[in-house]
């Protein structure tokens, strides 16, 4: 259901973005089309358009036609508004306006995700709890590419740069994904959908600079080189600046990227749909760590230098009629990590099938199947080593879906599961069952049950970490190290998740979309303490082990609200309110503080007022003011953040905009690195200015 | 792993059983596609008795009305159809497709593709005030010199018209097309 009604998003997209370059407005407008179509579908209309030929549309007259729906009882009509999950859509338009310098500040717009800033380049982000940098409950693609690590599980944000111009729409599922997009999609899944090269025909060179942003460019060109074939390509620049250590003085983490890329889509003769696509980037900065080293006691800020080198390139083939829809994709990506801290590269191949297809008046099938292979390799570093150094993994998947139309319009039940193999826990099985009732013409309820699992990591398995080096006052040797270890034993993390939502229509120009849910969680990560220390009768040093297990349990339950309003023509209020409760319980003492510890890595509410409002047809000014609460882990405080932006569009190719980014404080505190641990950092005030020119 | 499996037989049992029950009575299969093009087509080729261009324009009385598209093409094989055996105040319609290295000045209507709507001063300058309607669907086409541009308003097809820009070239539009349009005044 999710993916069919996303499907027909991105169908539609595609086939408006063909056909307008104004596709964002139009996404928009449909979406509120679609909520006012199905309040108007009670009325039949005189004339069905879909029951007439071409040649008749001519012959109808100016008010008929003037009259007649795009779209009536169709699959158009039935979208996010339809869907039995709780979905948010971010559009490229929203991008735009929220002076968004990357995608995880984007991300802030979405309703209960948990979005914060560790330090220059990395994020912690998360939906429904369990945030980290290595926050690894939440599938992240892009046009179809994980970008979620096997290898720490998690996903790498600073890698992750991209022309923002560019991106089509961002969706935002909150809660699992897991029948359709697999493991790892358990407490949500982001797609990051590009624009096909049609919709971005022209060049854009767009250049700024601010106190943070020291520098941002980027070039894109998108050209024809035939009726049916595109392409574009682009280039991007960003140089930030160090964020402030907790007393406001700098951390040296200072970042540089640059990335480029492609896309070529090939419009065959009839449906068929070729793309290629791919990018390339490196990103280099300093950060400091701490260093242990078993000469010297405890650990040393050390300040060292990393780079990251990156691609990826995706074909994929896809053609639809009327009843059916199939795609091929296969996508090669590599990551590679230079830096004396931890160093390590990881090739991933990956298959998809998918074919949807309407088997009867009353069930709609989507079925696939996946092939993933991994290769990774590490260079073992002081302090932190793989064992082994090298691995291949295999992910062999299969998933059905039916989506079962109980009453016409009214009653729809979507059940399915996947099945997939992995290296680490070989089988799991991640099935839902999701209902959609739409209660009246302004009111749907939907509510889900859905099983996903978290598969353990090669980090989970194969880690060897010394956190901590304690040489034993005032005598020599033998020194005490605290170790973490991988173990082989570590099984799948598993969620049972119960979901209710309900999205209405008080007034047309108004919707409010509520989600709550339950999810019950078995076997999440702790560490058990090996209770005798192993050490050596020589100098050798004394080691407490900790060994990943599937030591703890846990509910957590929450409920997000997202409301619109069009006040007017020129101006658009969003608000949105969420709240978490995260309740862990562990067998052991040791693990019981674990626990605890966990539970206080998220926060508890955290709300948003947005306003759009178009000033003039030349002036735009967007405001966003958000709350998010303590964090009782890091004993980060609550804060609010307030981020600006004014655009002017000199002439209609030329548009000058000035953003300010969290102006309430100077800096403050938003999440702390977790393993590897680099310095704190603060978030600081960004003021920047950006001219881009489009033509 | 003997759980596992078991869990997953029992699962697909009830799956299984699941689908064995009739689904109630099912109407109508919800798969029908956008008809957005085919009003599209209906309204330019209606626009045809709605506007009057000089008379030189057409080599003769029941010369046809050449229909150009100009990038890529939205309507496929869709305006083809509408136009084949249609006759406005006597004149037959010719569909032509241009690329935009292609000398498209010669046809009575334009419809420019949203997909060059960052050239779009560049061919209104090609166009230097010829007597040809030019349509498109992009932001702003009428704010740049174009005459009659589509949007969608509440799930339906609507157009703004620059009564100026057409009257500039010749072409009449009637009142009671301007009647039911948004009309776009640029210089004001």
């Amino acid at each position: 259901m999710i993916q069919s009604v996303l499907d027909d998003v991105q169908r539609d997209a595609r086939t408006i973005g063909r056909r307008s370059g104004r596709h964002i407005f139009r996404l928009c407008a449909i979406v509120v089309c679609a909520v006012a179509a199905s309040v108007s579908d009670v009325t039949p209309h005189s004339v069905d358009p879909h029951d007439l030929h071409p040649h008749e549309f001519p012959l109808l007259s100016m008010e008929e036609l003037l009259n007649m729906e795009i779209t009536t009882v169709s699959k158009k009509s039935e979208r996010l508004s339809d869907a039995a999950a709780a979905i948010y859509v971010i559009t490229s338009e929203d991008i735009r306006r929220s002076g968004a310098t990357n995608i995880p500040q984007a991300l802030r717009l979405a309703p209960g995700l948990q979005v914060a800033q560790i330090d220059a380049n990395n994020y912690a982000v998360s939906a429904r709890g369990f945030s980290g940098q290595f926050a690894n409950k939440l599938l992240v693609l892009i046009d179809g590419r994980s970008v979620y690590t096997q290898t720490f599980s998690g996903v790498i944000w600073g890698a992750q740069d991209m022309m923002l111009q560019d991106v089509e729409r961002i969706e935002v599922i909150r809660g699992p994904g897991a029948t359709l997009w697999g493991a790892n999609a358990v407490n949500g899944v982001i797609n990051i959908i590009t624009r096909s090269s049609r919709d971005t025909q022209g060049a854009i060179i767009t250049g700024g600079s601010g106190n943070e942003e020291h520098g941002m460019g980027a070039v894109r060109y998108g050209g024809r080189m035939s009726n049916g074939l595109t392409y574009r390509s682009y280039v991007k620049y960003r140089k930030i600046d160090d964020p402030s250590d907790l007393s406001g003085g700098g951390t040296g983490n200072d970042w540089q990227n640059i990335v480029g890329g492609f896309r070529l889509d090939h419009s065959l003769d009839g449906d068929d749909e070729l793309t290629i696509q791919g990018d390339i980037f490196d990103q280099d900065g300093s950060a400091t760590f701490e260093i242990p080293d078993i000469t010297r006691p405890n650990s040393i800020d050390t300040r060292l230098g990393i780079e990251q080198l990156g691609g990826n390139l995706l074909a994929r083939w896809s053609r639809e009629d009327d009843d059916s829809a199939a795609s091929m994709q296969i996508y090669y990506d590599r990551l590679e990590q230079t830096s004396d801290v931890v160093a390590f590269s990881t090739d991933t191949v990956d298959l998809e099938w998918q074919h949807r297809f309407t088997l009867n008046q009353a069930n709609e099938i989507v079925w696939g199947l996946g092939y993933r292979y991994i290769n990774d390799r590490y260079e073992n570093a002081e302090g932190l080593a793989f064992d082994p150094r090298t691995r291949n993994t295999r992910l062999i998947s299969a998933f059905a879906e039916d989506e079962i139309t109980v009453v016409p319009d009214r009653l729809h039940l979507t059940l399915g599961t996947k099945l997939e193999y992995n290296s680490f826990t070989d089988f799991e099985y991640q099935p839902n069952i999701r209902l959609h009732y739409r209660a009246t013409d302004r009111q749907t309820v939907w509510g889900a049950v859905s099983r996903a699992v978290r598969t353990p990591s090669r980090a989970d398995h194969d880690i060897i970490v010394i956190n901590k080096v304690i040489v034993p006052a005032g005598g020599p040797a033998p020194v005490t190290l605290a170790m973490t270890f991988g173990d082989d034993n570590f099984e799948s993390e598993e969620l049972t998740a119960y979901e209710l939502g309900y999205r209405f229509i008080p007034f047309e120009d108004l919707s409010v979309d509520i989600a709550g849910f339950y999810n019950d969680y078995d076997g999440l990560r702790t560490f058990s303490l090996n209770p005798t220390p192993t050490g050596s009768p020589a100098n050798q040093p004394i080691i407490f082990g900790a060994f990943s297990e599937n030591g703890m349990d846990g509910e957590t339950y929450g409920a997000e609200i997202a409301v619109k309003w069009l006040t007017t023509q020129w101006w658009t209020l969003h608000f949105s309110y969420s709240y978490l409760d995260i309740q862990l319980h562990a067998g052991s003492d040791l693990d019981e503080s674990m626990a605890s510890e966990l539970e206080g890595f998220d926060p508890e509410q955290q709300w948003y007022v947005r306003s759009i409002m178009n000033l003039t047809d030349t002036i735009d000014l967007d405001v966003i003011l958000r709350y998010v609460d303590n964090l009782p882990e890091f004993d980060i405080r609550n804060y609010l953040g307030l981020d600006i932006r004014v655009a002017w569009r000199l002439k209609h190719d030329l548009e000058v905009a000035v953003v300010g980014q969290n102006l309430l404080d100077g800096h403050h505190r938003e999440f702390d690195p977790e393993i590897l641990t680099t310095l704190e950092s603060q978030t600081d005030r960004s003021v920047y200015a950006t001219v881009t020119w489009s033509f | 792993m003997l759980r596992k499996y078991s869990h997953l037989i029992c699962l697909a049992t009830v799956v299984g059983l699941m689908l064995q029950i009739p689904p109630a009575t099912a109407r109508d299969a919800p798969t029908r596609k956008s008809v957005e093009y085919e009003i599209k087509a209906g309204f330019i080729c209606k626009f045809v008795k709605f506007c009057t261009w000089p008379d030189a324009s057409f080599a003769n009385s029941d010369a046809p009305i050449t229909v150009g598209i100009l990038g890529f093409d939205p309507f496929q094989s869709i305006i083809d159809e509408a136009v084949e055996d249609l006759k406005i105040k006597g004149r037959s319609f010719q569909i032509r497709r241009y690329t935009p290295s292609d000398d498209y000045t010669s046809c009575h209507i334009l419809f420019i593709s949203a997909a060059e709507h960052n050239h779009i001063p560049a061919i209104m300058a090609k166009l230097a005030d010829k007597p040809i309607l030019t349509i498109s669907e992009s932001h702003n086409f009428c704010r740049q010199g174009g005459m009659i541009n589509f949007h969608i308003v509440d799930n339906k097809v609507r157009f703004q018209i620059n009564e100026k820009a057409a009257r500039r070239t010749g072409i009449e539009i009637s009142t009671r097309l301007l009647q039911i349009a948004d009309v776009v005044d640029p210089t004001r």
